[in-house]
């Protein structure tokens, strides 16, 4: 138990001071390569609550193709767009205080009201194949509708590359 | 699960067998550019390096003597930080992969359920170390190499992943040693017979996935002066070389442990000639990696190399769809097989 | 130790998960640049994924894990169109600026 609670606060801390970097780093590429370290981060998190191939896949689809994605067509924009300008912050900056503020306020609340005392898992669910054979007879239909929903981006794709294709800009 | 009582002792064994395997595979990865030579140095008639040692043996200790003596030279426009991780970002994603890959039934340093998957997922995370040496060397062409050869790692990626769906639904289970075991338990001993087309398919992508030939476009001397590693210079250059050879290991070790049926003989064959039987399995793998090596090292002498288009139309016009029906037979093989 | 008895519960997930998505939040609301805002959607995206995991471990119900796995691959699709349209829009205006950001529809390219 003692080393998962030590696990825990290194990666908590991990991960704060992440989030610290993406907020002060000016240029978008080091934003970009910090949030890249939460993703895998993330991915590993996953491991501690006993769901491997979600760590797995996280790291393949996000931090693999998605990320890889973005990086791509950050490197389309001239240099002086991925800079941001000093006095970055908007003329929103008393109202933007307000998720700050209340954060801190739950974190505060959670702590006062107390932590129950045993927080074990009632189950464990660390099969694959129990999950695999879940969604393939109990709930099929989400398959289905995946198919239907990631139809959209691949008309969508043919309707924006098309026209360059009728200008010969191939 | 370890116990607290024993934790010491299994990080010092785990620490051990890490030694042993980093050890044996640098090695070999440092003596795979001397064999290079030499035998590419065969087949177009002549000697490869015979100089330095007795027959050239001590060739790669005067390579890593020169690098590591060679000036270490930084552009004044290149990002420096990125500049200087992004070859270390190349070598630990190929590294990490041995961790989990079986040498024998009983010796893999990390026993996963999902082995497959993390080889998978460290492919996909070492295409930015490339993307980033392209971009932070601070100049144009260097950036277009990188996002070049990124490109063709990441389309190879696709029918990589299919073709290894094909393995593991074969085997019902993401772990190799699962996937050996059912090799050896099947008709003709091997995954590369029923499913031809998948280890075809697995063969060329394991060419691209590693830059090397014919899909080294990045890496010729005539294409974009070297494409993403033309800025580095003495051992970084070295770290990327050491990257790409020892991904070339992790490539071949895959194919035979995946399609060739690992370290197990057909059972067919072990009743032909009985005295196979006392080989160590261990042997037999390294046997079969060695052939994979020679294979990679044989088409790198003989073919020419493929145009950027030409590759990028291989991938997803021919690749993807063979991979696809090499899912589909497997598939029906499977269904004819349980019913 | 009471920190450590906290640690080894469930409420560290729930505090990364804060973190991740007020990050989001305030990524969008306090950078100038376009694209920031849109990775920070997918942070937000990740916080709350690990929201649905963390319940659904503590909870003993697989289908949590199911969720995010469907929503995953959808949310691949959803980031690649937001990028093409970021790209056309830069093409249009030549700017990354979210305090200019006032076209809503097509515009003669000069």
């Amino acid at each position: 138990m003692i080393e998962r609670a030590i696990a825990l606060l290194i990666f908590t801390t991990l991960f704060f001071i992440f989030t610290l970097f993406t907020f002060f780093f000016r240029h978008l590429v080091y934003q970009f390569l910090c949030i890249l370290v939460l993703m895998v981060l993330q991915g590993i998190l996953y491991l501690y609550l006993n769901a491997e191939f979600l760590a797995a896949i996280q790291v393949i689809v996000y931090a693999g193709a998605i990320l890889v994605m973005f990086l791509f067509t950050l490197f389309l924009f001239p240099e002086e767009d991925l800079r941001d300008v000093k006095g970055d912050f908007r003329s929103l900056r008393y109202t933007s205080f307000l998720p700050v503020a209340l954060f801190i306020f739950l974190f505060l609340w959670e702590l006062i009201r107390g932590i129950p005392e045993s927080y074990l898992p009632q189950k464990i669910y660390f099969d694959l194949r129990e999950m695999a054979s879940l969604l393939f007879n109990e709930y099929w239909i989400i398959l289905f509708i995946l198919a239907f929903i990631l139809s959209f981006p691949m008309v969508a794709l043919y309707v924006f590359f098309k026209e360059e294709r009728e200008n010969g800009n191939s | 699960m370890a116990s607290n009582s024993h934790l010491l002792w299994d990080i010092l064994i785990i620490l051990l067998k890490i030694a042993v395997v980093l050890g044996i595979v640098l090695l070999h990865a440092a003596y795979t550019v001397y064999a290079e030579r030499k035998i590419i140095g065969r087949m177009q008639a002549r000697l490869g390096p015979t100089e330095v040692g007795p027959y050239g043996l001590l060739q790669p200790i005067a390579d890593l003597i020169k690098l590591l003596f060679k000036e270490d030279i930084i552009p004044i426009e290149a990002h420096k930080f990125i500049f200087q991780i992004a070859p270390l970002l190349v070598l630990v994603f190929a590294i990490t992969n041995l961790s989990v890959i079986p040498f024998h039934p009983s010796f893999s340093i990390a026993d996963v359920n999902l082995g497959v998957l993390v080889i998978l997922a460290f492919a996909g995370l070492g295409t930015y170390g490339i993307i980033l040496a392209g971009y932070s060397s601070g100049s144009k062409y260097s950036l277009l190499g990188g996002l070049r050869s990124a490109a063709q790692i990441l389309s190879y990626e696709i029918p990589l992943g299919l073709s290894l769906a094909g393995v593991i639904l074969y085997a019902e289970s993401f772990r190799i040693q699962d996937i050996v075991e059912a090799q050896a338990k099947s008709l003709i001993g091997m995954n590369a017979l029923p499913q031809i087309l998948g280890f075809i398919v697995f063969l060329i992508c394991a060419f691209a996935e590693t830059n090397r030939a014919p899909f080294d476009l990045p890496e010729a001397e005539s294409e974009l002066v070297a494409g993403y590693i033309t800025e580095y210079s003495g051992f970084r250059m070295g770290i990327f070389f050491l990257g790409e050879y020892i991904s070339m290991y992790v490539m071949s070790l895959l194919i035979s442990l995946c399609y060739l049926g690992g370290w197990t003989l057909p059972i067919w064959l072990t009743s032909l000639l009985p005295f196979l039987k006392v080989l160590p399995p261990t042997l037999i793998l390294i046997i079969k990696v060695y052939l994979f090596i020679f294979l990679f090292i044989w088409v790198r002498a003989t073919f020419p190399r493929y145009r950027f288009d030409q590759l990028m139309s291989m991938s997803w016009k021919v690749l993807i769809p063979a991979a696809l029906l090499n899912f589909i037979w497997i598939a029906l093989l499977k269904w004819r097989l349980l019913t | 130790m009471e920190i450590l008895r906290i640690f080894a519960s469930e409420y560290p997930f729930y505090v990364i998960s804060g973190f991740l998505i007020f990050l989001g939040i305030g990524l969008v609301l306090l950078k100038r640049n376009l694209l920031v805002a849109i990775l920070a959607l997918e942070v937000v995206f990740n916080g709350i994924n690990l929201l649905f995991v963390t319940v659904s471990h503590y909870l003993g119900d697989p289908k949590g894990k199911i969720i995010v796995l469907v929503t995953l691959a959808v949310a691949a699709g959803s980031f690649a169109i937001g990028l093409i349209l970021v790209v056309n829009y830069y093409r249009l205006t030549k700017s990354l600026s979210l305090e200019e950001l006032k076209l809503l529809g097509e515009r003669d390219e000069e």
